[in-house]
């Protein structure tokens, strides 16, 4: 056990309990501040992969973006589901089940490999180098030029629609 | 120095967790949140395979970024679409219950 194994459990651990949580509370805005903490595990676990920007964007675009729209979708519409109320439906225990089945095959067969068994060393790169060469694969026109522009274009697409979806178009009754 | 199946299984039960809220809660916002479970466990996966990828070449692989890049840029895309229809849709009907919004069914 290497320090670095014993950080990767703790926080393996701690991301799983809070995903859990995150399912299971009758709180939604509980459930919703849970999926904060598994948010922040995986981007320790984005750090531990040496893929530091990703760990950055997940804090700043998960956390700091997704996380608060969530928050305040569920404040806007709290008070509809009283928290007492069952929060998950009547066929829980099949999905249950179907689930552990899913995770056991799953998971038998990721154990079953050896090529997925190998010890991942750290990467020689210098400095910031994969940052750069992403940077330069993004912008690159035999590269990923096309795709990086057709994200720009769903993000406005999503933006503008978003706006569109959400406005009240009667100019709103009042309450 | 950690294997390779860790990340793998860690993905696989953070996905089964997800899939499980995503098919079993009621509320449709509680549903998109199992939904972003789903996706960062995605995320794991591309990335734990871009780090082995990486280190059997000895280079900076980068289809695994930019396809991690992708996943993102679709899961905040999702996320205000989704929770812009949830809104309007409370707006008419009054719930945010996914089985008891059907104005479709015939």
């Amino acid at each position: 056990m290497t320090p670095l194994q014993i950080v990767f459990i703790l926080v393996a651990l701690v991301t799983i309990l809070s995903a859990i949580f995150v399912v299971s509370f009758r709180n939604i805005f509980h459930a919703a501040l849970w999926l904060i903490v598994t948010l922040m595990g995986v981007a320790i676990i984005f750090a531990l992969l040496e893929a530091s920007f990703f760990a950055a964007v997940q804090i700043l675009v998960y956390i700091g973006a997704i996380a608060i729209v969530l928050i305040f979708a569920i404040m806007l519409t709290r008070n509809i589901m009283s928290d007492e109320e069952m929060q998950i439906n009547r066929s829980w225990g099949i999905v249950l089940l179907l689930v552990l089945i899913f995770a056991v095959i799953f998971i038998s067969q990721i154990s079953s490999s050896d090529v997925i068994n190998t010890i991942l060393i750290p990467l020689e790169f210098q400095g910031q180098e994969s940052i750069i060469a992403f940077g330069e694969g993004l912008l690159d026109p035999a590269g990923y030029a096309l795709p990086f522009e057709l994200a720009s274009l769903l993000l406005l697409g999503a933006l503008v629609g978003g706006v569109y979806v959400a406005m009240d178009k009667k100019g709103g009754e009042k309450k | 120095m950690i294997p390779l199946s860790w990340y793998l299984i860690l993905a696989a039960v953070l996905f089964s967790i997800g899939m499980f809220g995503a098919i079993s809660r009621k509320n449709a916002v509680a549903v998109l949140i199992s939904i972003e479970l789903m996706l960062n466990a995605v995320n794991i996966n591309i990335l734990a395979f871009w780090h082995y990828h990486s280190q059997l070449l000895g280079y900076t692989e980068i289809n695994g970024l930019v396809f991690a890049a992708v996943v993102i840029i679709a899961a905040a895309a999702e996320v205000a679409i989704g929770l812009a229809i949830i809104l309007a849709v409370y707006r008419v009907r009054k719930t945010v219950v996914a089985s008891d919004i059907n104005v479709l069914k015939g």
